[in-house]
């Protein structure tokens, strides 16, 4: 996870994750946001794995698993001003700092145990989908850079997608960050063309986009077909957050 | 980018907006906007208000002091400029004045106006209203009977508003109806909106999923677009102003939906909430809840609007004590159609009743001469009556009452022939025999009524037997995955079995070879020595030759010997065992010669065994070694076959359940298409007796009209028309 992947700025593997789901976290809360405040349309664990698999909440979540939106909005480990170059109107561009809301960061030491992380993801998807039968069915999005190093996941995959609601089965799209190279690939409906074993096995137990996901990735201008799966191969971070996007987007808002 | 390469313009997330409008100083170049204050969260960064295609900030101005709403869109919508436009130009048309309060919002599109990364985007400049949703407003307001019930008429006069200018809101619903301080509304979020300039294009969006028909499609656009979601609203209003305890007892806190949801419109039969207010004691609330189950199945534009049921509804209340013409709308309560339906029926439904065809003449009209004669008649015949009292004709048969009783018959058949008569007649005949021909409503009424608790408890007993047969589904899945589960641990637990024996087996097996090894030796040694050349003491050449001839040649040939008593002779012999186990008799070798032969032999055992190999080499030990080896590899084979055995069953088993699930579901669709066509059957025959319930009622009133002005044409009546002309 300390590899840098490509892209325009060289940014580690681990930073790229890290940031990815901090911005998820950021979209997420936007996107619920209502007159009255964040609503709670998604309730949201993340799970670290590396020298330890738990909990990646820093701050005052540390420690929990599954949280509703709205605590998660409020309660972010810290905000960073971070220096982003932006336009300033006159065809320049002139250094500006944002706010930019921080809840985990980033873990690139110890192995890559996907295996645990993937069974403790399942002890969360089991106890959700017993307690709210009548939910749509949790996603479970895996951000990696593909090297298991406690064997092969496909087990533990399929005992998350083994559990389901009433809507469907638990849904498990897997993202890999790659330093192999090769190229960038989003919502693949078929292995071929994936440069190593690591992809085809993440792009096999990736789960196939349920049709609304797919007509609005289709409506965003991916190609989607019947088989397309929730994969995505070394895409850059703007790709990241998209398809973090179009995963989470379990129910039209309205 | 992957391939994220469409054709539609990509737009930036809400997230994207909420960083740029960071620095309103530079992602804005309009005057107003340019430097704006937004409004933060307590974390510094721009609040948001999003919907599915947009996020709504607010800004206030630095140049004019005026707080905005800013709408920043998520998501490409075809002809967007164009469509504000129109509806911009449209909504400026309306004539405050003629408004029934000043429901909409001033807006300005803005194309380019806002950069975000190296782009700029289009945003809606709005006026920023101070005022609630319709859900917080009830969330406050709905123990207030009055100002709830006065709401649903504002409502009603707004859906008035928008229908008479063929507009429709597109997504009528609690969170665009706002209610401003003085509690009249605003209707905000124009995305979706319709107005006549945009006829021919295709929608933008399909509404909130709680206030829409089932029928509405993605393509529906036009001026019948909001009327489902009225009276859903309308419904909701209502009902929350007869009992406000409705609203805690159907919506739920921060639900997305007033009191009713999709699934309530969808599966009608089985839902609790539509069922609470279809058995409401209120006849209105229980009245306008079948009116909407009947409206969710049937197509979007054949609804009738909410506008229209106002006026109407007040005019019925007015007309219906009034009854004179004989042309009345159905009387209330009549069993066939509630009270408060009687301004709620759909157009066609009010305007079809057809008039009677024919009407009863009201009184005699112009004298005849036949008349003219009758009454010139009668003063005759009583003075000629008179005259005859006079003159003393009392006897029968002419008494004095003669002429009395001729004009009387003279009038009778005068009466009888004037053509008020038969028209009447006719006229009574043919509302009679109109009304006979029609089904009394309040029978049709009570048969659809319990036609529908027939198909209701059918639907409801057809959604039980469908949970329980997917229970049984999944119980029978669950046992016999167990029952693959088990089976797998036997076998697997019989394979650990022989796998843990492995090392025992090979201890056991390698002492085996070790033995096996030394009395082959010992064997060997013991064949080499042969009785012949170092023959033990007291053997000679003779006995030697003798044994040899028995078969015993070397050590080998014998393991020992066995007294024999000779009875006969008294005396002790012996025989020789052969290593097969046979005994044999050699003459000569008495007992004492066997135990030297014995001695001879253990000597040369005790000598070999005692330079016997000790150990395995190691290829004997490899060998073995290998052979268990072999075995386990064997083993753990067997238990891999076993576990995707156990996959394939599982396999098996699953396929089984998704196939009987698949079968189950597939009925169930079936069964669900049919029990929607029995619904829209059932629409169909609520608004067929609505108008038949309307025309029986204007018939009944016609006859009683009709009998009442055959009342008109008595004798009595007759008489009074001879002289006085009416």
């Amino acid at each position: 996870m300390s590899d840098p992947i490509g892209g325009e700025v060289p940014q580690q593997k681990a930073d790229v994750v890290a940031d990815a789901i901090n911005r998820l976290l950021t979209e997420l809360s936007v996107k619920c946001a209502k007159e009255e405040g964040v609503r709670d349309y998604f309730h949201v664990a993340v799970v670290g794995y590396g020298a330890t698999v738990g909990s990646a909440f820093a701050g005052s979540l540390a420690g929990r698993d599954i949280v509703p939106l709205s605590e998660v909005a409020d309660n972010p480990a810290r905000v960073d001003e971070r220096s982003k170059k932006v336009p300033d109107g006159a065809g320049g561009l002139v250094e500006t700092v944002v706010n930019f809301p921080l809840w985990m960061d980033p873990v690139a030491h110890g192995g890559t145990p996907m295996n645990r992380a993937l069974q403790y993801a399942e002890s969360l998807v089991a106890a959700w989908t017993e307690r709210y039968p009548a939910s749509f069915p949790p996603i479970v999005i895996n951000l990696t850079d593909g090297e298991s190093t406690d064997g092969d996941p496909t087990t533990a995959a399929e005992a998350i997608t083994a559990h389901a609601t009433a809507d469907g089965a638990a849904l498990l799209f897997n993202l890999h960050v790659s330093a192999a190279g090769g190229t960038p690939t989003a919502f693949p409906d078929t292995a071929d063309g994936l440069p190593d074993s690591y992809a085809q096995t993440l792009f096999a137990m990736s789960s196939p986009l349920p049709s609304h996901m797919r007509s609005y990735a289709a409506s965003q201008g991916q190609r989607v077909s019947e088989t397309t799966r929730g994969f995505v191969y070394n895409a850059d971070i703007t790709t990241v957050v998209q398809f973090l996007d179009i995963g989470t987007r379990a129910t039209e808002l309205r | 980018m992957g391939s994220a390469t469409g054709p539609q313009r990509q737009f930036p997330s809400g997230a994207d907006y909420a960083e740029a409008l960071q620095h309103t100083q530079l992602c804005f170049q309009h005057p107003e906007l340019k430097g704006a204050r937004p409004e933060l969260t307590k974390l510094g960064l721009p609040r948001a208000i999003s919907g599915a295609f947009a996020s709504v900030f607010s800004l206030t101005s630095p140049s004019s002091g005026q707080r905005y709403a800013i709408k920043c869109f998520t998501r490409h919508v075809p002809d967007q400029e164009r469509r504000y436009q129109a509806i911009s130009s449209r909504l400026a048309q309306l004539d405050p004045a003629e408004l029934s309060q000043p429901w909409n919002i001033g807006f300005e599109y803005l194309p380019d106006a806002i950069s975000v990364g190296r782009d700029r985007y289009p945003v809606l400049k709005m006026e920023w209203v101070e005022a609630v949703t319709l859900s917080s407003w009830l969330d406050d307001n709905h123990t207030h009977r009055f100002a709830v019930d006065r709401l649903a008429d504002r409502f009603e006069a707004l859906t008035r508003d928008l229908a008479t200018h063929e507009i429709a809101h597109g997504d009528l619903q609690h969170g665009n109806l706002l209610v401003a301080s003085d509690d009249t509304l605003r209707l905000v979020d124009y995305d979706g909106m319709y107005v006549p300039a945009l006829a021919g294009m295709g929608g933008t969006e399909r509404g909130h999923r709680n206030y829409q028909s089932p029928m509405r499609g993605n393509d529906d656009f036009g001026a019948t677009l909001d009327r489902f979601s009225a009276w859903v609203i309308f419904l909701s209003l209502k009902a929350i102003a007869s009992d406000p305890t409705l609203w805690h007892r159907l919506h739920e806190p921060s639900g997305e939906f007033l009191l009713l949801t999709e699934d309530d419109f969808k599966t009608s039969g089985g839902s609790t909430r539509l069922q609470t207010l279809l058995a409401h004691p209120d006849r209105t609330v229980s009245g306008l809840a079948d009116h909407v189950r009947s409206l969710a199945f049937q197509p979007l534009d054949v609804l009738p609007p909410l506008a229209i049921a106002v006026p109407r509804q007040r005019a019925a209340a007015t007309t219906a004590s009034a009854v004179s013409g004989g042309r009345t709308v159905a009387a209330p309560d009549t069993g066939a159609l509630p009270g408060w339906m009687a301004g709620h029926v759909s157009p066609q439904a009010t305007s079809t009743p057809t008039a009677p065809s024919v009407t009863a003449p009201e009184g005699f009209h112009t004298r005849t001469l036949l008349d003219v004669a009758t009454a010139v008649l009668w003063p005759l015949m009583l003075v000629a009556t008179v005259l005859m009292f006079v003159a003393g004709f009392s006897a029968p048969p002419i008494g004095p009452g003669v002429p009395v009783l001729v004009a009387i018959a003279l009038t009778a058949f005068a009466r009888g022939r004037r053509a008020e008569r038969a028209q009447s007649r006719a006229a009574l005949a043919e509302l009679t025999n109109e009304l006979a021909q029609l089904d009394d409503p309040v029978k049709a009424a009570e048969k659809l009524r319990k036609d529908q608790a027939k198909f209701d408890a059918a639907e409801a007993k057809r959604a039980a037997d469908y949970l329980r047969a997917q229970g049984k589904l999944t119980a029978r899945y669950h046992a016999e995955l167990k029952e693959v589960e088990k089976r797998k641990v036997r076998k697997q637990r019989d394979i650990d079995k022989k796998i843990d024996g492995l090392a025992e087996e090979l201890r056991r097996a390698l002492a085996k070879a070790l033995t096996d090894k030394q009395s082959a030796y010992v064997r060997d040694q013991l064949g080499r020595r042969l009785i012949a050349q170092a023959p033990p003491h007291g053997i000679g050449p003779k006995l030697a030759a003798r044994l040899a001839a028995k078969g015993i040649r070397t050590a080998a040939d014998f393991t020992g010997y066995r007294s024999v008593q000779n009875t006969q002779y008294n005396s002790t012999g012996a025989v020789l065992v052969l290593s097969s186990g046979r005994v044999v008799d050699v003459h000569g070798i008495g007992e004492a010669k066997a135990i030297a032969l014995d001695v001879w032999r253990r000597d040369l055992v005790a000598a070999a065994e005692a330079r016997q190999p000790r150990a395995l080499d190691a290829s004997e030990r490899q060998s073995i070694e290998q052979g268990v080896a072999n075995r386990r590899v064997q083993l753990t084979a067997q238990r891999k076959a076993v576990e995707s055995e156990t996959d394939a069953s599982r396999a098996k088993v699953r396929k089984q359940m998704e196939d009987d699930q698949k079968r189950l579901t597939r009925e169930n669709t079936f069964a669900g298409d049919q029990a929607r066509q029995q619904r829209q059957e059932f629409s169909r025959r609520a608004v067929a007796l609505q108008q038949n319930s309307a025309l029986h009622g204007t018939l009944s009133a016609s006859v009683e009209a009709a009998k009442l002005r055959q009342r008109g044409l008595s004798f009595a009546c007759y008489l009074r028309f001879l002289y006085i002309g009416r």
